[in-house]
């Protein structure tokens, strides 16, 4: 059946190549889109690792000092400690700490440790004390900064369970150095869990890093940032006051306030919308494609209708015919789907999905193949019935 | 030609299921491009209040390389005063900070807005049009003068209907008088996008004015377009000698004068402006392949329908030339019907994406140009689609088609 089906297919070649072409120019566009959006809804239901409501940012604006030399002292270190020791003094203001990359901001830093021959892509965040209590992180092990780690030798960094796993595998990670071919480096203290700072939609396995800069001695280049957690339905007269009030205290330095909750919106607006508008696009191409196959397969059952006549005159059913075509139309989508799937097949080797995780992968491919033949079956559909309606007398008698 | 008109209509009248689905599709391709051509025009083009871009170079980034390592950054307002206020022969230089974010509180309201500091030559270069008062002047700029140029959008979230001009708005802790008001910019116009302008000396510490890297971005506006391949030369001299403070990381510096098209270049791939070029037509042939291909096999399968017409006139000798230049041209008015529906319909989503502010204040619009581009790329979508069924059509043998058994 197959083969003889083959045959068929292979009798007319020429406009059969143009029809497979089309379906895997189809596929490839279906798979893209369906990766991403899959890719799109399994980021959005992980866990932030944070909580962005009723946070604000006091961001202070004065040009960073060139160079962290480390142990020098930021002009700006006492003005920042003076800040928040005032944010703090508010009774609608539940805890406040600097940080140098906030969630949802265009800034990010990132760094590349190479561990046991292996390189490791990390996020780098800096921040003070009072940060995981204001951006209510969830602790796995050990402990999180406190004001006694002034005193310590080396200095302490929490790593979120990502990294630990990346880092240190099945260790337990609290006390081990950072970086393990370093003796004079800093020592894992703790283990949060996986945090995102660029939200729902980014990757999962960010590998952060949280560094501690303290307020009370020198520590090269401040945080210029400053994350207020204020109680809920704090209103914005407050806002105002607290900002008249910060003015008051500190007249050379400039300042904006921005809310969490907002940043976050445009944020995904911005990178959201692309895709929406990509899928929108894509929806249009395929009805189109879905169109024009329905109207190439009624062409080609009107052309044949001496044909499928002959074949019903030595005593073929119409459910027969109807299975002739719509095997036809079948394999010519296999056909397609085997070219395409070779094709797609090469991306994770090429490395062009890097951010894409395995499982993601498969979902797109699953569906797209999924969808691609549902497609050309439903656009087979009426041209099989029109074909298993010829009337033998009829047809060959077609002219 | 008119037979061909007649007969084209006629054909297309036969089968309105199909002529239909044939359209459904070009409309579809031709809307995207339209769509797309509107936006990618509106960011090229010299529009007002940048509409003296053809000849402004500017300088946005500054990379400081090294064997290690490479710092890209803005340069800052000490970069821009020495060696960019300073090249010979020009219009006006200028300096301004990128758009940075702002709160105004008023009354019991907060607004949020963008801020730029500049000089009073950005308001010689870029050509606002001032809907009410005026721009500040060098004289402003020199005292620290609290003065600030405010776009039309904020007037009425601040002011309401109330007037605007003198009074007061509270930026960092500080009171500045409104001086003037412009129409609002398009995020997509870099240069001229914010919500408030003031001048860079009423910063509250005078630090950055000595800043080699920063926030800042520099416009030159030449005398003539001629002249800017001048100062593109004498500013990567300038480039050369410029001092490295810190010898052990960087040996060199790289920097240059831009044109609109070159800094977008710059910006997307780090290469120059023909890639760009490239890179735009590869992606919209690209997408006009999927449209192409079901164009082209409905075209295939419909030949059969056309077989007797073929035949008779294969018989009373027609040439295959001229059948092929008739199949084309049917194609192609078929595509121009479709650009017709297509700008109706782009037109609709244009305004849809206007009134959704998807780009901030941008209003993309279907001007002459416009309409010219689409019409190219339907008349070159037209000819794509249709020159191989053309051919196929006017292979048929005179007497197969007659027959009307065409294979």
């Amino acid at each position: 059946m197959i083969l003889h089906l083959l045959k068929l297919v292979w009798h007319r070649k020429r406009a059969n190549a143009l029809l497979i072409a089309e379906i895997l120019l189809s596929f490839i566009v279906v798979f893209v889109v369906l990766t991403m959006a899959a890719s799109l809804l399994m980021r959005w239901r992980e866990p932030l690792g944070f909580n962005y409501r009723n946070v604000w940012i006091l961001s202070v604006a004065s040009p960073a000092v060139p160079g962290d030399s480390g142990a020098a002292d930021d002009p700006l270190r006492p003005v920042i400690d003076r800040l928040i020791r005032e944010i703090k003094g508010f009774p609608q203001v539940i805890d406040a700490a600097a940080d140098d990359t906030p969630p949802y901001g265009n800034a990010t830093s990132e760094g590349v440790w190479r561990i046991n021959g292996k390189q490791i892509t990390l996020k780098r965040d800096t921040v003070t004390d009072n940060f995981a209590n204001v951006m209510q992180l969830k602790l796995l092990r050990g402990r999180w900064f406190s004001p006694d780690d002034d005193g310590l030798a080396h200095r302490p960094v929490v790593i979120d369970a990502d990294l630990a796993r990346d880092l240190f595998g099945t260790r337990d990670p609290v006390g081990q150095r950072f970086d393990q071919a370093d003796p004079e480096s800093d020592r894992v203290v703790g283990v949060v869990a996986p945090y995102r700072k660029d939200g729902e939609i980014a990757p999962t396995a960010q590998n952060m890093a949280f560094f501690r800069k303290s307020l009370a001695k020198p520590s090269g280049t401040m945080p210029r940032n400053i994350l207020v957690r204020v109680r809920p339905g704090t209103s914005p007269e407050f806002e105002q006051a607290l900002a008249n009030h910060l003015h008051a205290v500190e007249p050379n330095t400039a300042f904006q306030i921005r809310h969490l909750e907002r940043m976050r919106d445009k944020f995904l607006r911005f990178r959201v919308a692309p895709v929406l508008v990509l899928g929108i696009i894509s929806l249009f191409l395929i009805s189109m494609v879905a169109l024009g196959l329905t109207g190439v397969l009624w062409q080609t059952v009107t052309r044949r209708t001496r044909e499928i006549g002959l074949r019903r005159a030595v005593g073929a059913s119409g459910r027969s015919v109807r299975r002739q075509i719509l095997g036809e139309v079948a394999l010519i989508t296999t056909l397609a789907l085997i070219v395409g799937s070779a094709i797609v097949m090469q991306l994770p080797l090429l490395g062009v999905f890097g951010l894409v995780q395995p499982d993601v992968f498969t979902i797109g491919i699953v569906a797209a193949l999924a969808t691609i033949y549902l497609i050309t079956l439903l656009c087979g559909a009426y041209p099989s019935w029109l074909a298993s309606t010829v009337e033998p007398a009829e047809a060959l008698r077609y002219e | 030609m008119n037979s061909y008109l007649k007969l084209a209509f006629r054909v297309l009248g036969r089968r309105k299921v199909f002529t239909f689905i044939s359209l459904f599709g070009i409309t579809i391709t031709l809307v995207v491009l339209v769509v797309a051509t509107a936006i990618i025009d509106d960011t090229f083009q010299p529009r007002k209040p940048e509409s003296r871009f053809d000849r402004v170079l500017t300088i946005s980034t500054v990379s400081m390389i090294g064997p290690n390592m490479t710092e890209t950054m803005n340069p800052g307002f000490g970069f821009i005063h020495d060696y960019i206020y300073t090249l010979p022969g020009i219009e006006a230089a200028s300096a301004f900070s990128e758009s940075s974010p702002i709160v105004i509180y008023r009354h019991s309201g907060r607004s949020e807005a963008q801020l730029k500091r500049t000089d009073a030559a950005y308001w010689r270069i870029l050509d606002f049009r001032f809907l009410q008062g005026r721009p500040f002047t060098a004289d402003e700029e020199q005292r620290g003068a609290l003065v600030a140029v405010i776009s039309d959008g904020l007037r009425q979230r601040l002011f309401a209907n109330r007037p605007a001009l003198g009074q007061s708005i509270e930026i960092d802790g500080r009171g500045f008088r409104i001086v003037g008001v412009v129409p609002d910019v398009p995020i997509t116009r870099f240069a001229a996008w914010s919500d408030v302008w003031v001048p860079h000396t009423t910063e509250r510490s005078s630090d950055y004015q000595h800043l080699f890297l920063g926030n800042y971005t520099g416009l030159v506006l030449a005398r003539t377009r001629n002249d800017l391949p001048r100062l593109q030369r004498e500013f990567a001299d300038r480039v050369k000698r410029m001092p490295i403070r810190d010898p052990k990381s960087f040996t060199h510096i790289e920097a240059g004068l831009d044109t609109r098209f070159e800094s977008y270049a710059r910006d997307a791939a780090g290469n120059h402006a023909w890639q760009l070029r490239l890179l735009i037509a590869a992606l919209a042939i690209l997408f006009m392949s999927l449209p192409a291909l079901n164009l082209i096999t409905l075209n295939l399968s419909r030949i059969l329908e056309r077989a007797s017409e073929i035949g008779v006139r294969k018989a009373f000798g027609a040439s295959r030339r001229s059948l092929v230049a008739q199949f084309v041209f049917e194609n192609v008015l078929l595509t121009l019907i479709g650009g017709a529906i297509s700008f109706v319909v782009a037109a609709a989503v244009i305004a849809a994406l206007n009134r959704a502010d998807l780009v901030t204040n941008a209003q993309f619009e279907l001007n002459l140009r416009v309409f010219g581009y689409g019409i190219a790329i339907a008349i070159f979508f037209g000819l794509f689609s249709g020159a191989y069924p053309a051919w196929r059509m006017a292979r048929l043998q005179a007497v197969n088609a007659l027959r009307g058994g065409a294979r």
